[in-house]
């Protein structure tokens, strides 16, 4: 067989081998969260531990099976030594695991004596033990106070489990005979990698095996870097928040600097706050893994998603004891869905700018606004009515909003960008499984992110007890329920915060902080409000038709419609009418007619270009000034507060420490980016090209 | 007698098996092209061919028939096309999004390069709007209890409503009607109240826990109805006109026919044909004495899988068809888009040779078709080969517009002669292929080595000993009837065929043929298969033809005439 066509048989056995240890995991998983809602993954490694291919489910895992394994390689390569039948068990957040619950079971692959690949898994458990059920702690003051993680250990050797390891492990649960049953289903997986490799080798030999394993990161590595060298160098940056660490109201910054030159990306995260006590930090390792993802799921359209291709040609940098580098005894039992999806906001919005820089409109159509981020998880805990015990992690969170892109509206309702594969549970499912009884399941209207598209809306769902022991212990975890975190871009608006309410039964509304250890009582209705994705454009450029379709959907309100988009349902004239004056009152003057052809020059992004050391507004060709001066002090400025889209039951304190600021064209009036800050912060100047 | 008639993509086959008396095996078959937009065309046009194979009329056939069984594809097509009923959907107050969130599934069922590309990723497509699905009042729980009685009221004012919109059929899909029915029993009571001539569906018709999937379901139900019964009664008037007078039956996607009027839930027709195939399978495997099969069928775009356990067809675990989830039980056929048609093209990131997904389709077609196709496909590497030379006895093949075709988009940018870029073609396929059969056999715990595979329709022979030996299947067998299988299964007909012909010393040849094998061009014969005398023993390098297919032996296969007519091939060691 010719070499191109052994390399596409062998890669794509490499993948029927993967989805073998997929389903080996499936089979035999006790933990709904990761067979209902996909929240698990399964790669193959090269022997040096790079992540040759991995599943579609959550990519943080991915990348994480990376950072483990090399881990591995490191602190036992050289004595104990690693040998054939060796397995590995780690929730280390420290060394990758992306939060406690996360169980990684990893082992190299031998062909007799020589070690030719790692394989390994990620399976979200129920339990991992800690203070309270489900292992993520509200109010932990350090990780001691949360499940303290497994540091990467021997679970099996020469092929046996030992059996002290494992009652070490599974000690440690509440849920110990569910561990152990996914326990096994990794380690079968592990085995059947390795036997299927081997088989491999026995065919095609171990050379070419080994080979097709480097080969798809090399090759996936030149694409990436032949794809970074036909865009714009410049720099990017954007600037997520995190409000709540659990025991405190404060605010966490996470800022990134994006730098892209020739084929390289280097990722500037040392502008983060101080690390928050505990639950929701990230180490480097986990921010690492994040931005990868992030990186591979918009960077690598059209390309093969191998992850060490996309690992490669990033560089990180952290600084220890931040929120994204949080250091020993920092905890981080929730920092997956704080620190770590405002990491990969950041990089999806940053890349997303870099995109708008681009002359090439087939790299344009892949600018991506933010899906939602934060959204609100609960784990509730109690008893039934007869008495059995119960615990869940609710996955009503999962259906935000996703991302619009240059080109069309975000799937509504569509979750997270770096879990594709992610699924929420049906209703039936939850009431069949815990003493719960649901109100509804509607698309939130109103909280897809404005936008020439706009952003997919949230879910909300509403739920009381049924048949349960009162009352539930209900812990909710989120952020961006006071500033909006689902970034909107060019001009794009934000999607709707998300937000947890408690309707008691004497009628009294509670809107819990983001972060609380509260309670579920019988007549109690907690409702659970999820964000929407960003948007992307300037609003008041969306097909008016396209609005009408929306407010016939029942996804947008015709209040909103006027609001969001100046239109009026059903009357054209009235729409050009309220589009004219939105404009007008966005520059305080009659705006400058739009150019018939966009102005010629060097594409900062869709709004402004570079000529002459100016920067003039793409649509209508207005001086904005030297571009020695910061771009966002040229335009014109509106701050309002980040509630005025929401109409909440009641307010909710911290969420006036924040301002949406809106940027115009002084002439034209286009919107040309909207930022999200606390008060007191600077603008953020978000492009900037570099001179090649 | 018994008439099956299945409408494929491009072919409508029909057979006709005598009546129980004298055996179940088909004693004539017929083709006709399938005739888009009116389906029944090309239905009637296959009865007519099988009774000029019989030297009958079509009225005479159809009114000695006892049965015409049917497998269709109207409900697929509408599905596809778009072109389903106004449908309405009433629901539970409170969850009228369990479609549009579809529990948030954005990549299923999408195409590997589109699940790798953020800006495709979008839900299953809803069939309707938000604007006709309508929620009322009621409530039962997980344990069947009514907690909220059905508004009676508010039903009325939904079905008015829709009606008045013009929804012509209706799903209905009420919270945990799989613990208790009543309340969507009575709202199909008023909607007949209401609404008579409409069509209606409820989701208790399938009892799994799941509203998504029961609604979705309900929902698929609703919208393809009203075109599979209008078909359906078109099909029997045009049958009745020209004689039939026996019963007209419609093949399941659960395996089995159901009589039309009878329980008939169109949204069951629409994986008919392939899983007509597989219940022919299991007859067939059977009759050969054993339980455990491996169905395969290269179609023109497509590769399908089936698995024959303990003598059934197997079941899907999580059944889905195109993008959509499904709650009732249907057989399990997986499919990957490597088929004749499938496009051979060189990865420009990772350089390697790849086949599919995507197809030249019908039109233009590969190359060799000369129809104005000139990009390489699978097809072309067969014919390129001279392993085949035309096309179910109907289209002629140019083996030149083949070489061409490889020449210039494999064979000169990899630098290989084309011979050997049209076995690496053939080589990438057959091993996707390999890989498929894995994922049903191996990832579920069964051994290849276990079992018999099965390869029919058109082109399923020409590749089966290579993707056989790839995941050490011992045994292959190409049934008589291989290219009107589904049609058989169908019909219920048992699988063998032909009146056994004459032994003769030399088996029959109707040419020799140069053809490629392993990097070497060999002279090989070609046999007459339905000349084939019982027992007759072949070895490749050879090639077996048949009116509508063709077998390809590879250099180590042996093949075996059985008494019934089936070859069985052994497959040499894997290419």
């Amino acid at each position: 067989m010719t070499d191109a066509a052994l390399f596409e048989v062998l890669r794509n056995r490499l993948w029927a081998i993967n989805d073998e240890a997929v389903d080996a995991i499936v089979a035999v998983s006790g933990s709904p969260i990761a067979t209902e809602g996909n929240d698990f993954n399964s790669g193959i490694l090269t022997a040096a531990g790079e992540v040759a291919l991995a599943g579609p489910y959550v990519l943080v895992h991915a990348a994480a099976l990376g950072q483990v394994v090399r881990h591995v390689i490191e602190q036992f390569g050289e004595e104990p030594g690693i040998g054939s039948g060796d397995m590995f068990i780690t929730n280390d957040t420290y060394v990758g695991a992306p939060h406690q619950p996360d169980v990684m079971v990893v082992a190299p692959v031998f062909r007799s004596n020589r070690l030719i690949a790692w394989c390994g898994s990620c399976v979200h458990q129920n339990d991992v033990g800690g203070p309270v059920p489900g292992s993520i702690t509200v109010g932990a003051s350090s990780i001691y106070e949360e499940a303290v993680p497994m540091a990467p250990t021997r679970i099996a050797a020469g092929g046996e489990l030992l059996a002290d390891v494992e009652q070490e492990y599974l000690s440690r649960s509440r849920t110990p005979e569910l561990n152990r049953l996914d326990l096994l289903g990794q380690i079968e997986a592990n085995r059947v990698v390795a036997r299927r490799l081997n088989g491999l080798c026995d065919r095609y030999d171990t050379d070419t095996v080994v080979a097709v394993l480097e080969g798809l990161i090399d090759r996936t590595e030149a694409a990436v870097r032949a794809r970074l060298a036909s865009l714009p160098d410049g720099r990017w940056r954007h600037r997520g928040l995190v409000e709540h660490d659990g025991i405190d109201d404060r605010v966490y910054e996470i800022g990134l600097t994006m730098t892209k030159r020739y084929d390289s990306l280097h990722l500037d995260f040392t502008d983060a706050s101080p690390q928050a006590p505990a639950l929701i930090n990230t180490s480097r390792a986990i921010t690492s893994s994040y931005a990868m993802a992030a990186v591979m799921t918009v960077l690598g359209y059209g390309l093969p998603w191998t992850p060490a291709g996309f690992w490669r040609v990033m560089e990180v940098d952290t600084t220890p004891g931040t929120i994204v580098d949080c250091q020993w005894p920092a905890g981080m039992s929730m920092g997956v869905t704080a620190a770590g999806q405002e990491v990969r906001t950041a990089v999806n919005v940053c890349l997303s700018r870099m995109f708008d820089a681009s002359d090439d409109p087939d790299v344009r159509n892949q600018i991506l606004a933010s899906c939602v981020s934060g959204s609100f998880t609960q784990t509730i805990s109690g008893a039934f009515d007869d008495g059995q015990d119960f615990s869940a992690m609710l996955l009503d969170g999962l259906p935000g909003g996703s991302g619009a892109w240059w080109g069309g509206d975000g799937p509504d309702t569509g979750g997270y960008l770096t879990s594709p594969a992610g699924l929420c549970t049906n209703i039936e499912t939850n009431e069949d499984h815990y003493p719960v009884l649901y109100r509804y399941r509607r698309e939130r209207v109103d909280s897809g992110g404005p936008g020439r598209w706009r952003g997919g809306v949230g879910v909300e769902h509403a739920y009381q007890l049924h048949r349960a022991s009162d009352p539930v212990t209900s812990t909710v975890f989120a952020h961006g329920q006071q500033p909006p975190t689902a970034a909107g871009i060019v001009g794009g608006e934000p999607g709707m915060q998300h937000t947890g309410i408690y309707e008691r039964s004497d009628g009294a509304i509670e809107v819990p902080p983001p972060k609380q250890v509260g309670e579920l009582a019988a007549g109690d209705v907690y409702t659970n409000l999820c964000g929407g994705g960003g948007g992307v454009g300037d609003p008041l450029d969306r097909d008016p038709a396209a609005v009408e379709h929306d407010v016939s959907e029942g996804l947008v309100t015709e209040a909103g419609a006027a609001r969001d988009y100046g239109v009026v349902v059903g009357d054209e004239v009235a729409t050009e009418a309220l589009r004219a004056q939105r404009r007008r009152e966005r520059i305080g003057r009659a705006p400058a007619p739009p150019l018939e052809e966009p102005l010629a020059g060097r594409r900062l992004s869709s709004t402004v270009v570079q000529a002459d050391g100016r920067y003039l507004c793409r649509r209508c060709g207005h001086n904005h000034g030297p571009t020695i001066e910061p771009l966002v002090s040229l335009l014109v400025l509106a701050r309002s507060p980040v509630d005025e889209r929401t109409s909440w039951p009641s307010a909710r304190p911290g969420a006036n420490r924040f301002e949406l600021r809106r940027l115009f064209c002084p002439a034209c009036a286009i919107q040309a980016d909207v930022q999200v800050a606390l008060a007191d912060a600077p603008l953020l100047d978000t492009a900037e090209l570099i001179d090649p | 007698m018994r008439i099956g008639i299945d409408t494929g993509g491009t072919f409508t086959d029909a057979v006709v098996i005598p009546a129980a008396a004298g055996g179940l095996l088909p004693v004539g078959q017929g083709k006709a092209l399938s005739t888009p937009g009116n389906l029944i065309a090309g239905a009637l046009a296959s009865v007519e061919a099988v009774a000029v194979d019989i030297g009958l009329t079509l009225s005479e056939v159809l009114s000695q028939a006892e049965s015409v069984d049917y497998a269709t594809t109207v409900g697929l097509n509408a599905l596809l096309t778009g072109s389903g009923a106004p449908i309405g959907l009433i629901t539970t107050e409170g969850f009228e999004a369990t479609l549009p969130v579809a529990r948030a599934a954005k990549v299923a069922g999408l195409s590997p390069a589109e699940a790798t590309e953020a800006i495709c990723w979008s839900k299953p497509p809803m069939l309707l709007s938000r604007r006709r699905i309508i929620g009322v009042p009621e409530r039962i729980d997980s344990a069947g209890e009514v907690l909220r009685p059905l508004d009676e009221a508010a039903v009325v004012a939904a079905v008015e409503a829709l009606r008045d919109d013009g929804v012509t059929s209706y799903a209905v899909s009420l919270l945990w009607s799989v613990a208790d029915p009543r309340h969507e029993h009575r709202i199909a009571e008023l909607i007949g109240r209401i609404h008579p001539a409409a069509q209606v569906t409820l989701s208790s018709a399938v009892p799994r826990i799941g509203e998504y999937e029961r609604t979705m379901t309900a929902v698929l139900d609703a919208y393809v109805a009203p075109l599979v019964a209008d078909e359906i009664q078109a099909l029997a008037d045009a049958l009745a006109e020209r004689g039939f007078s026996g019963q007209l039956r419609v093949m399941q996607s659960r395996g089995g026919s159901c009589s039309v009027g009878d329980a008939l839930r169109p949204v069951e027709t629409l994986q008919s044909g392939p899983v007509a195939g597989l219940v022919a399978s299991a007859k067939l495997v059977k009759s050969l004495g054993r339980s455990e099969a491996i169905a395969t069928d290269v179609g023109g775009t497509s590769f399908d899988v089936g698995l024959i356990t303990d003598g059934e067809a197997s079941v899907a675990r999580r059944p889905m068809i195109g993008r959509w989830a499904l709650a009732h039980p249907v057989v399990e056929v997986v499919s990957i888009g490597t088929g004749g048609g499938s496009l051979a093209w060189i990865d420009p990131v990772l350089g390697s040779l790849r086949v599919g997904p995507q197809s030249a389709g019908v039109q233009p077609g590969p190359a060799c078709y000369r129809r104005g196709g000139t990009a390489p496909t699978l097809t072309d590497a067969a014919v390129a080969l001279g392993h085949m030379s035309e096309l179910g006895g109907v289209v002629d093949l140019d083996r030149e517009a083949a070489t061409l075709a490889l020449d210039q988009e494999v064979a000169s940018p990899l630098g290989l002669s084309v011979p050997d870029a049209a076995d690496a073609v053939v080589g990438v396929a057959c091993s996707q292929m390999a890989d498929l059969i894995r994922r049903v056999t191996v990832q579920r715990g069964h051994d290849p080595a276990d079992f018999v595979m099965l390869a029919y329709g058109g082109a399923a022979p020409q590749y089966a000993t290579r993707y056989a030996a790839d995941v050490g299947v011992g045994e292959v067998v190409v049934p008589a009837a291989a290219s009107v299988f589904s049609a058989l299964g169908a019909a219920g007909g048992d699988i063998g065929a032909r009146p056994k012909p004459a032994s003769t010393l030399e088996p029959p040849t109707v040419e020799r043929r140069d053809a490629w094998f392993d990097r070497q061009i060999v002279d090989c014969p070609v046999y007459d298969g339905p000349r084939l005398a019982p027992d007759t023993r072949l070895e490749g390098p050879a090639f077996i033809h048949h009116p509508s297919t063709s077998i390809v032996l590879r250099p180590g296969d042996r093949a075996e005439i059985t008494a019934e007519g089936h070859t069985c091939l052994f497959p040499g060691p894997p290419s």
